[in-house]
């Protein structure tokens, strides 16, 4: 599995979402239905725990989007 | 001294003036957007023309949540939740309407100020709750927003108490065995890190060791009062209950959710760059010197979806100073005496039995 498959298999696990969603325009924070802050930092766990990297709170906050998850997972050293 | 870092950036003349701009701003925005707020700030003869000052500017009586379905959103928006505050189930509870843009806005505010306080570094996080309080998802109560909230700062969300309230002393073990060797966060409400873990440690004698954690706690002090018991004495024994010796309490309300005030490392809460506070004599309304109790009036910049920017709460409190307290933030300092005589009780921890109600 690639990282990016396994990034979007997190975010389809946690946010309960289809593949054709998996874009910014569906994905954002606090928009989509099931992306709330309990689950925000849940995902946020296995994404650690996934890609061996951690999350500032700083990083938690930006990750808004469902690209900004990727953007920052670049940012802390992970190939995807 | 530190340098002035955002959000605790702004001096005095500074914030006046950005707030007075901005306060006016969202006055406006929730006059042209909230029917009843326009109503009210008619009333009350309302003039952007004549404001110098945010001072100047209208305030609500919080209570006023309780009363009314006050909303800032179109008509047609489907997409809000709805936060409710304490209250004992014969209080009504204030009701506020949150969209999408405020949640995200309060916790960017949250994570800014409480960063400040807390390090950009999250933490093991030990919760002095239960379970079940973070199940709705919808419509949620004060506690569970502040629970919610504060876990951006934490890492392996740990529940110390079981959904009857009673001590999970398994899960807590478990926990501290784990991360207890190094700084942790446990957070809870003030009333419930009380009478739900320290008096159950200290009555049924069961050792633990929390020398490593930072406690944040908050939501009230009314239920304390009534147990006369004062900080000294809640940080003393939590000391020697359990070795926490890292208190930090914070100061906010549901109907401001995300701009809240923490203590610092000199004791004093901090209004952030986020918010202003002013105190304001009982009798007559008029604005209290430094030093001199009063009502607090608390103004925050987030509120778009509902027009609570500017609110007089029934909390007397007193300004310490501005721009020098001694940990370096810009910024109102101050402290919070108490409730009001007479005034509605109301504080987020001190209800516990109306969340099963």
């Amino acid at each position: 599995m690639t990282n990016l498959e396994k990034y979007n298999k997190i975010i389809k696990k946690y946010l309960k979402c289809k593949d054709e969603e998996l874009n910014d325009e569906t994905l954002v924070y606090n928009r989509y239905p099931t992306w709330d802050s309990v689950t925000h930092v849940d995902m946020v766990s296995e994404l650690e725990e996934t890609f061996g990297v951690y999350f500032e709170t700083i990083d938690i906050t930006s990750f808004g989007k469902y690209s900004l998850g990727i953007e920052i997972l670049r940012k802390l050293g992970v190939d995807i | 001294m530190p340098e002035k870092t955002f959000p605790f950036s702004l001096t005095k003349e500074k914030k006046d003036n950005y707030l007075t701009q901005e306060l006016t701003k969202l006055t406006l925005y929730h006059r042209e957007h909230c029917r009843y707020y326009r109503k009210m700030t008619d009333a009350i003869g309302f003039d952007p023309a004549a404001i110098r000052h945010y001072a100047d500017l209208p305030y609500l009586p919080v209570t006023l949540f309780k009363e009314l379905r006050l909303s800032s959103l179109p008509e047609e928006e489907a997409d809000y939740k709805t936060v409710t505050s304490s209250g004992t189930s014969s209080q009504k509870r204030s009701q506020i309407i949150l969209d999408a843009d405020t949640r995200t806005q309060q916790q960017i505010a949250l994570t800014k100020i409480g960063s400040s306080f807390l390090g950009g570094r999250r933490m093991p996080y030990l919760v002095i709750d239960c379970p079940s309080t973070i199940h709705s998802r919808n419509n949620f109560s004060a506690r569970t927003s502040g629970i919610i909230g504060f876990s951006i700062f934490g890492t392996h969300r740990t529940f110390a108490l079981r959904d009857d309230m009673s001590l999970d002393l398994e899960a807590v073990r478990n926990f501290l065995e784990q991360y207890g060797g190094s700084r942790f966060l446990i957070f809870g409400f003030t009333f419930m890190v009380w009478e739900y873990f320290l008096r159950v440690l200290e009555k049924e004698n069961i050792r633990l060791d929390c020398s490593n954690a930072i406690l944040l706690h908050g939501g009230g002090w009314k239920k304390m009062q009534d147990k006369a018991v004062s900080k000294a004495e809640y940080k003393d024994r939590l000391q020697k209950a359990c070795g926490i010796s890292h208190v930090l309490e914070y100061y906010g309300m549901a109907e401001q959710t995300g701009s809240i005030f923490f203590e610092c490392e000199c004791g004093h809460l901090h209004c952030s760059d986020y918010s202003g506070i002013l105190f304001r004599r009982p009798e007559d309304f008029s604005l209290c010197g430094i030093g001199e109790p009063g009502l607090i009036q608390v103004m925050s910049l987030l509120p778009k979806s509902y027009p609570g920017h500017n609110l007089l709460t029934e909390d007397e409190g007193r300004l310490l100073g501005v721009d020098d307290c001694p940990c370096g933030r810009a910024g109102e300092y101050f402290e919070v005496i108490g409730r009001v005589r007479n005034a509605e009780l109301r504080g987020c921890s001190d209800t516990y039995e109306a969340i099963g109600s």
